[in-house]
C-alpha cells in the first residue's frame, strides 16, 4: 500500500469516526442546561436529589469521586472546564482555584456561624459547608491509659512506636494537619523538625485513615492521628458492638486544625450555569439543605459528622463538642507550600 | 511500512474519464480494516499518550504552565533518590515478570499435558484468580502476616517473613501473583496450538523429557515474551501495592514520584509526565530484549494438521507432588485474596482474629440496596460487553501486526504504544484522554465526546488493548499463513478465508481474550473515575466512594459481588461456546 493512499484512508476513516461521534454527541447534548458537580462529599448525592426536586430550572448532575482524582480531572480540563461546581474537603484547593481566577465569587452572604465566619474566605470566593478536625488522636484506651495530650508529650520514649499517621501524598486531609502543625509550632522548619523527632520515636506511616485505624485495631500502634470523622465512625462502630480490649477514644493533642469543606463555582461557565450553581450553593446552605446533616445515617455516611458552618443548623447526633482549643490556617499561605512539604515528607519521613 | 495484515478488503472502484480530479482521488481511497485499525490506534492510543508526555517539555501546550519549552520538570527525575526508585521499579518488574512466566509455564504444562488430579481445580478457578484485585491480594497478605495477625495468633513466629513482606520481596511477590493468571492464559492458549509432533520428534531423536520440554518452551517464545512484557509493564506502573506494602519497609518505586505530581495542589502534570517518560524508557528496554530474543526465528506451528497431544501419565508420586504444587499455588493466589475479602467484608469485630469476632453476611445484605451497586454494575456490564467486543476485534489485528515475520516500523510502533499504555498508570492514560478530547477546537468542530459513554468505551478499549493483543500473540504467531493463501487461491475472499481458516484455530483464544477484557474492564478504576459520564458512575467508582466514606465492609462486599457477577458471565460464555460453537472451533487443544 502506498503511503499516500494510506494517509487518505486514515483521513477518511477518521472523518467517518468523528462524524458518527458528532451525531451521537449532539443527541446526547440535547438535554436542558445542566451543571456538573464534581464532589467528594458523601452526602452530596442527597443534596443534589433534594435540590433537583425543589425546582425545575436547573439540573445538577453528580460526578462523585475522590478529591485527588477530581482535582486532577479539573487540572486536565485546563482552559475548557466541564465542571460547574466543585465540593470537597479542605480549602487549599479552593484557594488555589481562586488565586488562578477559576472561581466565581458568591453574590450573597451566607448566614455563617461564628466558626463558619472564621473559616470562610474574606472575599466570599467560595462557600464553607462544614468542617472537620485534622487531626484527632484516636487511641485505644484499653491499652493506652495515659495518652499524650500535647505535642511534646508524643515525643516521650514511653510512646515509642505507638503512634501512627497518614501519608499526605495519599491522604488529602493529612496535609492540613501538617500545615497546622507547622503553623502552631511557629514555622515550616519547626514543623519538619517535630515530625523528624516523631519519626525517631517510631512514628508508623500508613497510606490513609483506613490502614492507620486498622493498625490501631490490631495493636500495631496505640494511637492513630486521623481525620476526626474517621475516628468518630470507629467510635460509633465499637460503641454499637463493643469488643473487649479495644476501647477507641479521641483526644486532640496541641491545637488541631479545623479543616473546612469548600464548595466553589466555576467562573468559566456561561452566566446561566453560574446562576444555577449559585442556586445550588444557596440550597445547600439553606435550612432544607442543612437538615440533611442531621437526618442522614452517619453509620453509613460519615461525612455528615462535620461541624455545621451555618447558624441554626442541628449537627448530626453523633457529632461531639468542638475541641476546646483549635486553630484555623490560611489556605492562601499554606496551600502553595503543599508540593514542597509533601516531597519533603516522602524523602524524610516516609521512605527513611 | 507493512500495513497488510492479511485482513485487507480491497475494493478498487473504477472511475470514468469524465470524473473530476477530486472524484478520481476519492475513488482511489480504500477504506480497509487496516485503515480503520490505524485510525483507531492513532486516536485512542497514540495521540492521548503523546499529548500527556508532551507537557514534560511544553507545559503551556496543554495549559499546564507558562513555558512553551522547558526541561525543569525533569529536575526531580534526575535526583539520586529517584534514580534508586527507578532501579527498584526495574528490578521488581523483571523479577515479577520472569517469576510469573515460569510459574505460569509450569502450570500450563501440568494442566494441559499431564493427568495431575488437581488440574481441574486450576481450570475452574483461573478467571477468579484473574479477577482478584491487587487490593485484596495485598490485604490478604497483610492480614496473615501483620503484627497480631492470623499467623501470630496461631502461634507462628512470622516476624522475619513480615519484614520481608513489607518491602521489595513482598511487593514483587504480590505483583508476581497478580501476573500469574494473565501469563497462564497467554501461555496456555499457545500451548494448546502446539501439537505433539515436536515433542515426539525430540524423543525419536533420543532427547529426554527435559529436552522435549526445552523445545516446547522455545516454540512458545512469543507467548512467553508476551506474558512477561505485560506483567513487567503492569509491575512498573503499579502504585497501590507498592504504597501499601512499602509503608513500613520504606521502599520507594518510580510511580511514587508520578503520583506525587498528580496529588499535589496545584496539580503538577509536567513532573508526572517527566516521570512517565522514564517509565517508558524501561518499556523500550523490554521491547529491545524481546526483539533480540525472537529475531529471525519462526514460530509458525499451527496448521490444519496440528496433532492432538497425548497426556503424560504421572506416577502416584508425580500425581501427589504436582497436585500439592497446584493446591499450594491456589492457596497463595486465590486463598489469600479470598481471606482478604472475608476479613474486610464478613469479619465483624476488629477485622482480624485477634479477639472476639463473628463471620456474617450483614454487609452483603446491606449493599444489595446500595446506590453504589445495582445501576453502576449494570452500566459497567454494558460498557464491558462493548469494550470486550471492540478490543478483541482490534486485538486480532494488532496481534497479527505484532507477529509479522518482518521487524517493520509498524510492528515496532504498535509494540511500543501497546506496552506504553500498560506502563503508564491508568490515571495518566485517562488524563491524556482529557487533554485530547476536551480541546476547545475539537468542541468547536461540534465534537463533544468528553464526558460521554462513547469516550469511556474508547478509553476502556485502549486500556484493554495491550493485554488483549498480547493474549493472542502466541496463537497468531503460530498460524501458518500458507493456509490463508491456499484458501484465497481456491477462491475465498479475504473475510471468508479468515472466518473459514483462521477463526477455527483461534476461536477459543478469542473467547478467552474477550473474557479477559470483560473481566478486566468491569472493575477498572482509574480510567472510570476520570472519564465516566456525569451521573453514571461505573461500579468501580461506587466501590471507591463506599471505601472513601469509611464503609470498608460495604465497599469490599460490592467488590466481591461484582467479581461473582463477572464469574457468572464467564460461566455463561463458556457454556454458550461449548454448546453452540461449531465443532471445528473447539478442536484446538484437544487431548487424546
Amino acid at each position: 500500500m502506498r503511503i499516500n493512499s494510506f494517509k487518505k484512508s486514515v483521513s477518511i476513516a477518521a472523518s467517518l469516526v468523528f462524524a458518527a461521534v458528532g451525531l451521537s454527541a449532539q443527541a446526547a447534548h440535547a438535554a436542558p442546561i445542566t451543571i456538573n458537580l464534581y464532589e467528594a462529599i458523601g452526602y452530596a448525592p442527597d443534596e443534589i436529589k433534594a435540590f433537583n426536586a425543589s425546582q425545575s430550572t436547573y439540573q445538577v448532575v453528580d460526578v462523585g469521586g475522590s478529591t485527588g482524582p477530581l482535582l486532577a480531572k479539573v487540572a486536565a480540563e485546563g482552559t475548557n472546564p466541564a465542571w460547574g461546581l466543585f465540593w470537597a474537603d479542605g480549602d487549599t484547593w479552593a484557594a488555589s482555584f481562586d488565586t488562578n481566577g477559576n472561581v466565581a465569587p458568591l453574590t450573597f452572604k451566607p448566614n455563617y456561624s461564628s466558626l463558619g465566619k472564621r473559616l470562610a474566605p474574606k472575599n466570599n470566593a467560595f462557600a464553607i459547608t462544614g468542617s472537620t478536625v485534622m487531626v484527632a488522636a484516636l487511641y485505644n484506651a484499653a491499652k493506652m491509659t495515659t495518652p499524650p495530650a500535647t505535642l511534646p508529650a508524643m515525643l516521650r520514649t514511653k510512646y515509642k512506636g505507638q503512634i501512627g499517621m497518614n501519608d499526605p501524598n495519599i491522604s488529602g486531609p493529612t496535609y492540613p494537619f501538617i500545615a497546622g502543625l507547622m503553623n502552631q509550632l511557629g514555622s515550616e522548619d519547626a514543623g519538619k523538625s517535630y515530625l523528624v523527632q516523631l519519626k525517631k520515636n517510631g512514628l508508623v506511616v500508613n497510606d490513609k485513615n483506613g490502614p492507620t485505624i486498622h493498625a490501631l485495631e490490631i495493636g500495631q500502634i496505640n494511637m492513630g492521628l486521623v481525620q476526626n470523622t474517621a475516628a468518630l465512625a470507629e467510635i460509633i462502630k465499637f460503641t454499637a458492638k463493643p469488643v473487649a480490649g479495644f476501647t477507641p477514644k479521641i483526644l486532640y493533642p496541641g491545637r488541631p486544625t479545623m479543616m473546612p469543606s469548600s464548595l466553589a463555582i466555576d467562573s468559566k461557565r456561561p452566566a446561566a450555569e453560574i446562576a444555577g450553581a449559585e442556586a445550588f450553593v444557596k440550597f445547600v446552605l439553606s435550612p432544607a439543605g442543612q437538615s440533611i446533616l442531621a437526618s442522614t445515617d452517619a453509620t453509613v455516611n460519615s461525612d455528615v459528622l462535620c461541624y455545621p458552618s451555618i447558624v441554626g443548623t442541628t449537627p448530626n447526633k453523633y457529632v461531639p463538642a468542638l475541641p476546646t482549643a483549635y486553630q484555623i490556617i490560611n489556605p492562601y499561605t499554606w496551600g502553595p507550600l503543599q508540593s514542597e512539604v509533601d516531597a519533603w515528607f516522602t524523602a524524610n519521613i516516609r521512605t527513611k | 511500512m507493512a500495513l497488510d495484515g492479511g485482513l485487507l478488503v480491497r475494493h478498487r472502484v473504477p472511475f470514468s474519464n469524465e470524473d473530476s480530479r477530486f472524484k478520481r482521488g476519492f475513488n482511489r481511497i480504500r477504506i480497509t480494516p487496516m485503515a480503520v485499525f490505524w485510525t483507531l490506534i492513532t486516536f485512542i492510543l497514540v495521540i492521548p499518550i503523546l499529548l500527556f508526555l508532551s507537557v514534560a517539555f511544553s507545559p503551556r501546550l496543554m495549559s499546564q504552565g507558562h513555558q512553551w519549552f522547558t526541561l525543569a520538570s525533569f529536575k526531580p527525575v534526575f535526583s539520586g533518590a529517584y534514580g534508586i526508585a527507578l532501579l527498584h521499579s526495574l528490578i521488581i518488574g523483571v523479577i515479577a515478570a520472569v517469576g510469573a512466566m515460569i510459574i505460569a509455564l509450569s502450570m500450563a504444562w501440568l494442566v494441559l499435558r499431564t493427568n495431575s488430579p488437581a488440574r481441574i481445580l486450576w481450570n475452574t478457578t483461573i478467571f477468579a484468580l484473574f479477577l482478584a484485585p491487587s487490593y485484596l491480594i495485598a490485604l490478604g497478605w497483610q492480614r496473615l502476616f501483620e503484627q497480631r495477625g492470623v499467623l501470630e495468633i496461631m502461634g507462628l513466629h512470622v516476624e522475619p517473613i513480615r519484614n520481608l513482606l513489607y518491602g521489595p520481596v513482598g511487593i514483587t511477590m504480590v505483583l508476581m501473583v497478580k501476573g500469574i493468571p494473565f501469563a497462564y492464559l497467554v501461555i496456555a492458549n499457545a500451548m494448546r496450538g502446539l501439537g505433539e509432533e515436536f515433542e515426539q520428534a525430540v524423543r525419536v531423536h533420543g532427547g529426554n523429557r527435559l529436552a522435549a520440554f526445552k523445545v516446547m518452551a522455545s516454540l512458545l517464545m512469543p507467548s512467553l515474551f508476551s506474558a512477561m512484557a505485560i506483567v513487567f509493564a503492569e509491575a512498573i506502573s503499579d502504585f497501590g501495592v507498592a504504597s501499601t506494602l512499602s509503608s513500613v519497609g520504606h521502599f520507594s518505586v518510580a510511580t511514587y514520584q508520578l503520583y506525587q505530581g498528580i496529588n499535589s495542589i496545584p496539580v503538577n502534570f509536567p513532573v508526572s509526565a517527566a516521570t512517565s517518560i522514564t517509565l517508558l524508557s524501561l518499556v523500550i528496554m523490554a521491547i529491545l530484549a524481546q526483539n533480540r530474543a525472537l529475531r529471525g526465528r519462526s514460530f509458525r506451528t499451527l496448521s490444519g494438521r496440528t496433532r492432538p497431544v497425548t497426556i503424560t501419565k504421572l506416577s502416584f508420586l508425580g500425581k501427589f507432588s504436582t497436585s500439592t504444587y497446584i493446591v499450594v499455588l491456589l492457596m497463595i493466589t486465590l486463598g489469600i485474596p479470598v481471606f482478604g475479602a472475608i476479613s474486610a467484608s464478613m469479619l465483624d469485630g476488629l477485622g482480624s482474629l485477634l479477639s472476639h469476632y463473628t463471620i456474617n453476611f450483614s454487609n452483603y445484605s446491606r449493599v444489595l440496596h446500595s446506590r453504589f451497586l445495582r445501576n453502576p454494575l449494570i452500566y459497567s456490564t454494558e460498557m464491558s460487553l462493548i469494550t470486550a467486543t471492540l478490543a478483541v476485534g482490534l486485538a486480532a489485528i494488532a496481534s497479527k501486526v505484532l507477529t509479522s515475520a518482518r521487524n517493520t516500523r509498524s510492528k515496532k510502533f504498535v509494540d511500543f504504544f501497546l506496552l506504553a499504555a500498560v506502563a503508564l498508570p491508568g490515571i495518566v492514560f485517562a488524563i491524556g484522554y482529557i487533554f485530547t478530547y476536551n480541546l476547545r477546537f475539537i468542541n468547536d468542530l461540534g465534537l463533544h465526546i468528553y464526558g460521554t459513554s462513547f469516550l469511556l468505551a474508547l478509553a476502556y478499549t485502549a486500556n484493554a488493548l495491550p493485554s488483549t493483543s498480547r493474549s493472542l500473540v502466541g496463537n497468531m504467531g503460530q498460524i501458518q499463513e500458507s493456509m490463508m493463501d491456499a484458501a484465497r487461491v481456491h477462491g475465498s475472499g479475504a473475510a471468508r478465508a479468515w472466518i473459514d481458516v483462521t477463526m477455527p484455530l483461534i476461536a477459543r483464544p478469542l473467547l478467552i481474550a474477550w473474557l479477559l477484557t470483560f473481566s478486566g474492564t468491569l472493575l477498572e478504576l482509574p480510567v472510570s473515575e476520570l472519564l465516566y459520564p456525569p451521573g453514571s458512575p461505573p461500579v468501580a467508582v461506587g466501590i471507591e466512594l463506599s471505601l472513601a466514606g469509611f464503609d470498608y465492609g460495604g465497599g469490599t462486599a460490592i467488590e466481591v459481588l461484582s467479581i461473582l457477577w463477572a464469574l457468572v458471565v464467564v460461566g455463561i460464555a463458556f457454556f454458550l461456546f461449548n454448546r453452540f460453537a461449531p465443532p471445528g472451533w473447539k478442536r484446538l487443544g484437544n487431548q487424546r
